[in-house]
């Protein structure tokens, strides 16, 4: 780890009047799986589409293996593999139409992975694109990454739509497969939080098209917590306040719901020697952090 | 390599409108030569003072000198009506398809997100697209001149041919003024809308002698190569400059454009 794949620097982009990214910063490093979270409209879609260069950025670079990505050439480009939201592939194509349109562009095409997935999926190569179910089209996704052998990977909500057999198929290739080759870096935005919870090693916080936050995910799992507690009278203003707290919810007379994203030990002692009826700790999961983030209740 | 596999995509994806080009084209062939195998006998058949009172009209004097030679015929039948109307409608469609089309797919992703440069994504469409019309208009050419030897017609095919290049090369402009229109687009009908419109408005200027030139139809129907004798080739060069201007044009409106 430590050297980057991608480096998104001071990236704005606005359409019209909308603000869809303001001066994000962000960075993937080699080895490692970057979960990017945020409500519909966040700016993630357009963070990607970004750094694939389909849009073109307001300000702000994005790097790309050390070089601007508006200055990539075919061999570079090569090394990028990206899979969007929605299916788009061509319908006037067969399966196998499709994988040899792919195959034609990179010359360290993987045969035998290719043979080997399409028999695993059993995907019929003679069948129009058009007649494939949305799991399958996401099958035929990762079989063109996967022989593709790229080493950045951006997954734009792969999962949307697909059942939970599939989504745990594409990801364990994704992890088996994909990064059992060092120096491989994924940015992955999904929707799908238990499952980035378990896949990613940081997480980008993106709303209104600013980056809120981005933490590892070990760090977040040790920090963010709830702290529920029922004081047996009303505690000090000051215990309330102390740094770390980042949210306090008050529950009847005198209990309190404190989310707890740094300096957790001092903040469990001072409620410990407060006197209290109730005191406990709830692990946050992303779900609870994507929530907080995006502003909205569960 | 890839400029190779983008231009075979777009030559697959647009198959049927070569195989629907060359039916069109083969019927063509057949009606001109056979409406001029009996038209000119039906000329031929015309009593002398009925022939002088129709050379006192324009319409019938019109007639009697396109069936009077069948190269005019071909000419008059061919670059000055099906070749430019039936091309018009082609470029239309293609350009509208190749770019608006894409986008409003929602292909437009995948397609730039292999590894190609902007400028080879565009000419490689551009590329397919000519090398449609060239088959298309090339292929119904190529049947008129079989057509016509088989029933033992013969005519300057040289001058034919000479005024086929210019056509297409005119044709070709039309087809680009329409990427560009088509790339500023998201839905192919509003594009194909939009390239018809910029059509009407580009062959006003063919309605005034003064300003005939510059009409991108006038060009196209190779009248100044074919009837006013003119040397072919600065027709082709004033098509081939007008043509560059608007590739480099619809390259860097491309290059520049979000998708």
């Amino acid at each position: 780890m430590g050297e980057s794949c991608l480096a998104v620097k001071t990236l704005s982009k606005d359409f019209g009047p909308k603000k869809a990214l303001a001066g994000v910063n962000l960075e993937v490093r080699k080895g490692e799986i970057m979960g990017l979270v945020g409500p519909n409209g966040a700016g993630k879609t357009t963070l990607i589409k970004l750094i694939m260069g389909l849009i073109k950025p307001g300000s702000g670079t994005v790097s790309v293996f050390g070089k601007d990505q508006r200055a990539l050439e075919a061999e570079e480009k090569r090394r990028i593999g990206y899979i969007p939201d929605e299916s788009f592939f061509y319908d006037f194509m067969t399966v196998q139409q499709t994988i040899e349109f792919n195959r034609g562009f990179y010359p360290d095409w993987d045969d035998e992975k290719c043979t080997e997935l399409m028999q695993r999926f059993h995907l019929p190569p003679g069948e129009p694109v058009k007649n494939l179910s949305r799991g399958m089209k996401a099958q035929l996704a990762l079989i063109l990454i996967l022989a593709q052998k790229p080493d950045l990977l951006l997954l734009d909500e792969p999962l949307e739509g697909l059942d939970p057999m599939r989504r745990l198929e594409f990801l364990n290739l994704v992890l088996e497969d994909f990064m059992q080759w060092e120096g491989r870096g994924v940015l992955f935005s999904s929707h799908y939080l238990e499952e980035l919870e378990r896949l990613a090693d940081r997480v980008a916080f993106l709303n209104e098209g600013r980056l809120l936050r981005v933490a590892e995910m070990e760090q977040l799992k040790g920090e963010e917590k709830t702290i529920r507690v029922v004081f047996q009278k009303e505690p000090p203003e000051a215990l309330l306040k102390m740094p770390g707290i980042k949210a306090v919810q008050k529950e009847g007379n005198t209990g309190y719901l404190l989310t707890i994203e740094d300096n957790f030990n001092a903040i469990y002692e001072a409620c410990c020697n407060y006197p209290h009826f109730i005191l406990e700790i709830y692990h946050r999961s992303l779900e609870d952090m994507f929530m907080d983030y995006s502003g909205r209740d569960k | 390599m890839n400029m190779r596999n983008l231009i075979r995509k777009e030559l697959l994806q647009m198959r049927w409108i070569l195989i629907v080009g060359l039916i069109f084209g083969l019927a063509l062939a057949v009606i001109i030569v056979v409406t001029f195998h009996y038209m000119e006998q039906v000329v031929a058949e015309i009593p002398p003072d009925l022939m002088e009172l129709f050379a006192q009209y324009e319409v019938t004097r019109e007639l009697l000198f396109i069936f009077g030679d069948y190269s005019d015929y071909v000419w008059s039948q061919w670059n000055a009506k099906n070749l430019y109307q039936a091309g018009a409608l082609l470029a239309i469609i293609m350009a509208a398809s190749q770019f608006a089309g894409e986008v409003s797919r929602r292909t437009i992703g995948f397609y730039l997100s292999r590894p190609v440069t902007r400028r080879e994504g565009f000419l490689a469409k551009v590329t397919a697209g000519m090398i449609m019309l060239l088959l298309v208009f090339g292929g119904a050419m190529i049947l008129i001149w079989a057509a016509s030897s088989i029933i033992g017609l013969g005519a300057q095919w040289g001058r034919l041919w000479g005024a086929f290049l210019i056509s297409l090369v005119w044709l070709g402009a039309y087809y680009l003024v329409g990427c560009i229109i088509s790339i500023l687009n998201r839905e192919p009908i509003a594009a194909g809308v939009m390239i018809g419109l910029a059509g009407i408005v580009l062959s006003l200027p063919g309605l005034s002698v003064v300003t005939r030139e510059f009409s991108l139809f006038y060009q196209m129907r190779a009248v100044d190569f074919f009837i006013y004798q003119q040397p072919v080739l600065p027709s082709l060069i004033y098509g081939m400059l007008v043509g560059g201007v608007l590739l480099g044009i619809g390259m860097k409106i491309f290059n520049e454009r979000d998708f």
